[in-house]
């Protein structure tokens, strides 16, 4: 079974006597510990796939099932839980909150998981699990820290790092919690190309040695050539989903020599 | 400290020029209704203060007939045995510290030329400046000698003295009925001229040896006067005072002992409409500081649409994003009301400890019922402290949720697109 199943997914939009249909019946399969990439032209649907692959948005039709949950029907507050404590984002403009340090930054998803834990253990609630400590919390981000090479900056604030670096400390920020999918979106548009590529090595790095899924949305060249997979939207629909034998092959970035198409398994 | 807390603290501290000028919003408004309401409780202070110093004393016994024709000043219905009366006031309330006679009757005063109607007072010259001011607010020539001085001496007030055009040295030609029922006229002596304003409750004052001489012998005391120290505060004067006549009445049924309060009540109704002014006066202020704070959080909500974004999509509620904007608006509304009460408190423990000269500050001007002499000494006001602290974080909380509402609907997916 898939981590993630997108089934007959559509999202239409009206504005005014206008229907717009940004995803317009989408199937798609999600392995755990893939590295996939949503490519298409601007207005093919990408940020809307993204924006449904996160809970941020809900479909109008179709059925997302993510980890054997089916996310259908699911109001505003189950699906933030949902996200709370499944999935992660990284953003085109990193997005840290600039009046906490790296370290906070770094603690935040965890602290909100913490106090929605704390709130449900007050509520009673059946799936309330125990609550992380604040110096289990300064481990984890910490930890995760180094694993971005910025153990150095804990105590650092936003402004005073490189965009290379803030983009670091959002990766680290969203892989902390350990979630079940990283979404990026743009993650290297506003980084030059040096740091680009040093930013999605790393990502490919921790891809492969803690088995997070990584999916992406972009227009970056860079960013498909390490993809191991790339799902092409046009128009809302996808036009093709291929995977790269070199980069299933040896797990190293070289470019799409050779593509297979990818079906429902 | 709260993950919720930490951001709002600094974001309210990063953006420390909107932040500022809320906040001394608030602050002036705070600090001004504290000093309002305090200036206006000494203003209180001082006329009570007034009528205790020159008219009313801290406590008064009368006779039940004498108050019951009070307005005819009659001579007929004296304290008996005033000594003994005087002694057992003191054994009743030991808050007193001096008790004093005084005899009222009505004359008229002519300075052979004009002559008017005005009220007088027979007093113990030793006695009087031991419960009563008026001693000290001659302003020309001096108070009325103890026993043994020349005869036919008197201190009229600056008002009659201007009527009439008398100085100190010049002579009153005085007529009144005697306590034989009969008319007597005589001639007196200006020694000095008293200048309490319009807390003088008799115009003309002498002492026992000639009133009894003009009035007659058996010239009956009609009133007891008797002080008690300062209270520092007011309601603990009006309290004190009602608890010594209460005291009194208890050990002495057959006569009247009546408070301070029971005098100043018509000044005291006023209180509650100026106090109403003073509430008004910080509503205005704050409901200018309630704008001020929901601009300043519309502001730092439309500054930060990605950072709710962010949070949003990392699983933060949207109850969480509320409590986080309406936290920055308490804490910008605490920083203001504490910073009101620090400029509130010490300018009214500037004011209650050196007091503002009333004389020098109007120079003559008339205020009406307001003494315009003495001292305006500020009152504490422990509880005008807590309702502006209040009154601060209630306008803050109130004045944030609105913006902080509108963060908290915010769709994610918008915030984050937001540029």
């Amino acid at each position: 079974m898939a981590m993630l199943e997108l089934s007959k997914v559509a999202r239409v939009y009206r504005k005014g006597d206008n229907e717009v249909r940004a995803l317009d019946g989408v199937d798609l399969f999600i392995e755990a510990g893939e590295f996939l990439a949503i490519v298409g032209p601007s207005g093919s649907g990408k940020t809307t796939m993204l924006n449904i692959l996160g809970c941020l948005d809900s479909p109008s039709s179709g059925t997302i099932v993510y980890d054997g949950t089916d996310l259908h029907g699911l109001d505003e507050k189950a699906l933030s839980a949902y996200r709370r404590d499944r999935i992660s984002f990284v953003f085109q403009s990193y997005n840290l909150i600039p009046v906490l340090t790296v370290r906070e930054n770094v603690e935040l998803p965890l602290v909100i998981e913490a106090r929605a834990r704390g709130r449900s253990s007050k509520d009673g609630a059946p799936f309330a699990t125990k609550t992380r400590s604040d110096a289990e919390i300064k481990a984890l981000a910490l930890e995760m820290l180094e694993a971005v090479g910025l153990g150095g900056k804990a105590d650092r604030f936003p402004r005073e790092l490189s965009g290379g670096q803030e983009q670091r400390v959002a990766i680290a920020r969203a892989l902390v919690k350990k979630p079940l999918v990283v979404l990026a979106d743009e993650p290297t548009a506003n980084l030059d190309s040096r740091t680009a590529g040093e930013i999605l090595d790393l990502m490919r790095d921790i891809n492969e040695k803690k088995g997070a899924t990584f999916i992406f949305s972009t227009h970056d060249h860079m960013v498909m050539e390490r993809a191991r997979r790339i799902v092409t939207l046009h128009d809302g629909q996808i036009a093709s989903d291929t995977t790269s034998r070199i980069a299933t092959a040896d797990s190293a970035p070289g470019g799409i020599s050779d593509t297979t198409s990818h079906g429902r398994s | 400290m709260g993950t919720l807390w930490k951001i709002a603290l600094r974001n309210v501290f990063r953006h420390g020029r909107r932040t500022a000028i809320t906040a001394i919003v608030m602050m002036v408004g705070i600090g001004t209704y504290i000093v309002y309401d305090s200036i206006l409780g000494g203003m209180d202070r001082l006329a009570i203060d007034g009528m205790v110093r020159y008219s009313a004393s801290w406590l008064k016994v009368r006779t039940p007939a004498y108050v019951a024709d009070e307005t005819g000043t009659p001579l007929d219905h004296g304290i008996p045995d005033p000594a003994g009366t005087a002694a057992a006031m003191r054994r009743a309330a030991p808050a007193i510290k001096a008790v004093t006679p005084r005899s009222l009757f009505v004359g008229q005063a002519s300075n052979y030329i004009d002559a008017e109607p005005i009220l007088c007072a027979v007093v113990d010259p030793e006695g009087d400046a031991k419960v009563f001011d008026l001693a000290s607010s001659i302003s020309s020539g001096s108070w009325l000698a103890p026993s043994g001085g020349p005869p036919n001496q008197v201190v009229i007030s600056a008002t009659l003295a201007k009527d009439l055009g008398l100085k100190v040295g010049g002579t009153v030609i005085l007529s009144a009925r005697t306590v034989y029922d009969t008319e007597n006229a005589d001639e007196f002596t200006v020694a000095g001229i008293a200048d309490g304003g319009l807390n003088l409750p008799a115009s003309l004052y002498m002492s026992y040896a000639d009133g009894k001489t003009f009035l007659g012998d058996s010239l009956p005391v009609t009133e007891l006067d008797a002080s008690s120290p300062r209270a520092p505060n007011l309601e603990d004067e009006l309290a004190a005072s009602a608890a010594g006549a209460k005291a009194v009445g208890s050990a002495l049924p057959s006569l009247d002992a009546q408070p301070i309060g029971e005098f100043a009540k018509d000044y005291l109704a006023l209180k509650d409409s100026k106090q109403k002014g003073s509430f008004m006066i910080v509503f205005v202020i704050l409901l200018i500081a309630a704008v001020g704070i929901v601009n300043t959080i519309l502001m730092s909500v439309y500054s930060r649409v990605r950072e709710i974004g962010v949070l949003r999509a990392y699983g933060m509620t949207a109850v969480d994003i509320k409590k986080l904007f309406v936290r920055e608006g308490l804490i910008i509304g605490a920083i203001g009301s504490l910073a009101g009460l620090l400029l509130g408190g010490g300018f009214v423990a500037w004011l209650h400890g050196t007091g503002l000269r009333l004389a020098s500050l109007f120079n003559g001007l008339d205020l009406g019922a307001f003494p315009a002499n003495g001292v305006l000494y500020a009152e504490w006001r422990p509880a005008d402290f807590v309702i502006g602290l209040a009154f601060g974080l209630v306008a803050a909380w109130l004045a944030a949720r609105s913006p902080a509402k509108r963060a908290a609907r915010m769709e994610p997916t918008d915030a984050l697109r937001f540029v």
